[in-house]
């Protein structure tokens, strides 16, 4: 007799076990990869038609408003708000992350600051565009404008970037640094020829993320930057159309449900866009 | 133990006697040298947990020292007191004592660590290779001190890729990414990285544990190669390689320092009952 039990019947609870839980982890990741298709799928299904270059560089027009013409102002618009509003986030959350990682001795100082961060990324967009109206367009007199909507969604964007950049910058072995300045090269020395090479595609990544959120959402330019109709131009003192809320106007109002369709897909293509080419110029670096 | 110490046949009497002879001769050259560093009273510590434990040593000029000891006896601890790369290691520090560089304390004010740095250089356990090319690897430090004058970096790269004997495997692959080489070859480009830096001082921190056999005897010739020109501190846990190589060592034990001496003397005849178990491997 054998001395030990080498049949099936002994792994037979463990092998149901195992079935069980691949078939789980296969359904949930095929969901997750079937939901964001199929959002895009019924987009170009519902908005692929009505998109044409009118679309593109014209404004809105008919009545109700919208329910003709283009979305010209509002893509220009958006792209303006977040080129604004990366401008006020971008060298204070990187910056803000390069001295928690390389300069900060604290680490009582790296925990706060982190947490704060934490915090400030979960606060409701709402809240962002409530106090973007309270302080800078009421407070500080901006009016609501390009101005006080790109510094709101500066502030919206300041948490993800400086999280991300954070970890992206931590990712960095030690021995990179202390390798390095064992040579007697200056911090930055290490930073600019170590240690930013190793994370700029993270933190790119956090940007693309950051940026991507703050071009599609509403509420923190709905009482900040946006008007439901501009004739197109920039001005930093004068309001700006934005492709979120005028997307929310035009259901809102019933307008036009095609338009608000092609404006929807517009919208998402500009962000599948944007990670796209992120994602090229991380792969082409890493080869 | 105290029998295998006493009894000891009479040849090896006479043939002792001659090695006194001889290990007095070189005790005298090797105290007469000039010293490049000395350690008085040096104690550290991580956070909370002392490490050295009121260090006097020293280190002599153009000759290789190995410390020996066990794991965590402070080996490494003592090597990064030398060249303040100790502050760079979370919560280390120097409670007390001085170090003197030359006649220079290098924990006074006004004392720049980087100045300190860039004259006495250090080799990690493991190779860290840059992100960058090999060529860019071996210029890192000499591009930041400004050291490549007038001569051309492909040329400047050269002479220090030669004197680790990398030259002739990598000449043609100059621009791939150093990550790519071996780890023997890696640990060659660290070496020559600092030797390209023109320190005075090189701390070995066990540059072979990390490597073959063969790359091991490579590293270890190139090591004696370099003694002419450099100042040379290793630590080690391999006993054999610092006999091979060492001309004075240094046994540790629980961050004190139990003997100091030429190597000779302390591999073949330590003054202590401590370094004669551990040499012959009854502690370790």
């Amino acid at each position: 007799m054998a001395a030990f039990d080498l049949s099936l019947r002994a792994e037979r609870a463990h092998l149901w076990q195992d079935r069980v839980f691949i078939a789980v982890a296969w359904s949930l990741g095929l969901l997750g990869f079937v939901l964001p298709v199929s959002i895009v799928v019924f987009l170009f299904y519902r908005g692929a038609g009505a998109i044409s270059l009118d679309l593109l560089w014209q404004s809105p027009r008919g009545f109700p408003l919208g329910a003709s013409g283009g979305i010209r102002p509002a893509i220009e618009g958006s792209l303006a708000l977040v080129i604004l509003g990366l401008a006020v986030s971008l060298p204070l959350a990187v910056g803000g992350a390069v001295y928690l990682t390389e300069y900060s001795a604290s680490d009582r100082l790296r925990r706060a600051a982190s947490f704060c961060a934490e915090c400030l990324a979960g606060v409701p967009a709402i809240i962002y565009g409530l106090f973007g109206y309270s302080f800078l367009v009421v407070f500080l007199q901006m009016r609501i404008s390009l101005l006080a909507g790109g510094i709101t969604l500066g502030l919206v964007m300041l948490p993800i970037i400086l999280i991300g950049a954070y970890e992206a910058l931590r990712a960095v072995e030690e021995k990179y640094r202390e390798t390095g300045l064992a040579l007697g090269v200056s911090r930055i020395y290490v930073f600019r020829r170590n240690i930013w090479p190793k994370a700029r595609a993270g933190v790119l990544a956090a940007v693309v993320l950051a940026a991507g959120h703050a071009f599609g959402s509403a509420a923190p330019v709905l009482l900040t930057a946006s008007v439901v109709m501009s004739k197109g131009g920039l001005d930093l003192s004068s309001p700006v159309m934005t492709l979120p809320t005028h997307l929310y106007y035009l259901v809102s109002e019933a307008s036009s449900l095609e338009q608000a369709y092609a404006t929807a897909l517009i919208l998402v293509l500009l962000l599948l866009a944007a990670n796209f080419s992120v994602m090229r110029s991380k792969s082409r670096r890493q080869r | 133990m105290d029998a295998s110490t006493g009894i000891s046949p009479p040849l090896n009497w006479r043939q002792s006697d001659r090695l006194a002879a001889a290990r007095a001769a070189l005790q005298t050259r090797a105290e007469s040298a000039p010293i490049a560093l000395s350690l008085y009273g040096v104690s550290t510590a991580y956070g909370e947990r002392a490490v050295l434990k009121n260090v006097y040593c020293s280190f002599a000029e153009g000759a290789i020292t190995a410390i020996v000891g066990p794991s965590g006896c402070g080996k490494s601890t003592l090597l990064r007191v030398l060249n303040r790369t100790l502050e760079l290691v979370p919560q280390g520090r120097v409670l007390s004592g001085s170090v003197s560089f030359r006649g220079t304390a290098l924990h006074q004010a006004g004392v720049h660590p980087a100045a300190i740095r860039k004259r006495i250089g250090l080799i990690h356990q493991r190779p860290v290779p840059f992100p960058m090319s090999i060529l860019e690897d071996v210029l890192f430090g000499a591009r930041y001190h400004g050291l490549l004058g007038a001569s051309p970096p492909l040329e400047y790269a050269r002479s220090y890729l030669e004197q680790v004997g990398l030259w002739s495997e990598v000449k043609d692959r100059l621009r791939d990414r150093a990550e790519r080489l071996s780890g023997g070859q890696q640990q060659r480009l660290c070496l020559a990285r600092t030797l390209a830096n023109q320190p005075e001082v090189i701390l070995m921190d066990e540059p072979c544990s990390s490597l073959d056999p063969a790359a091991t005897q490579q590293i270890e010739e190139l090591i004696l190669s370099l003694k002419p020109r450099y100042s040379i501190v290793i630590v080690t846990h391999n006993l054999a390689q610092a006999r091979r190589i060492a001309d004075r060592a240094i046994f540790m034990l629980d961050g004190e320092i139990i003997e100091q001496g030429p190597a000779e003397e302390i591999f073949t005849s330590p003054r202590l009952e401590l370094t004669r178990d551990f040499v012959s491997g009854r502690i370790g």
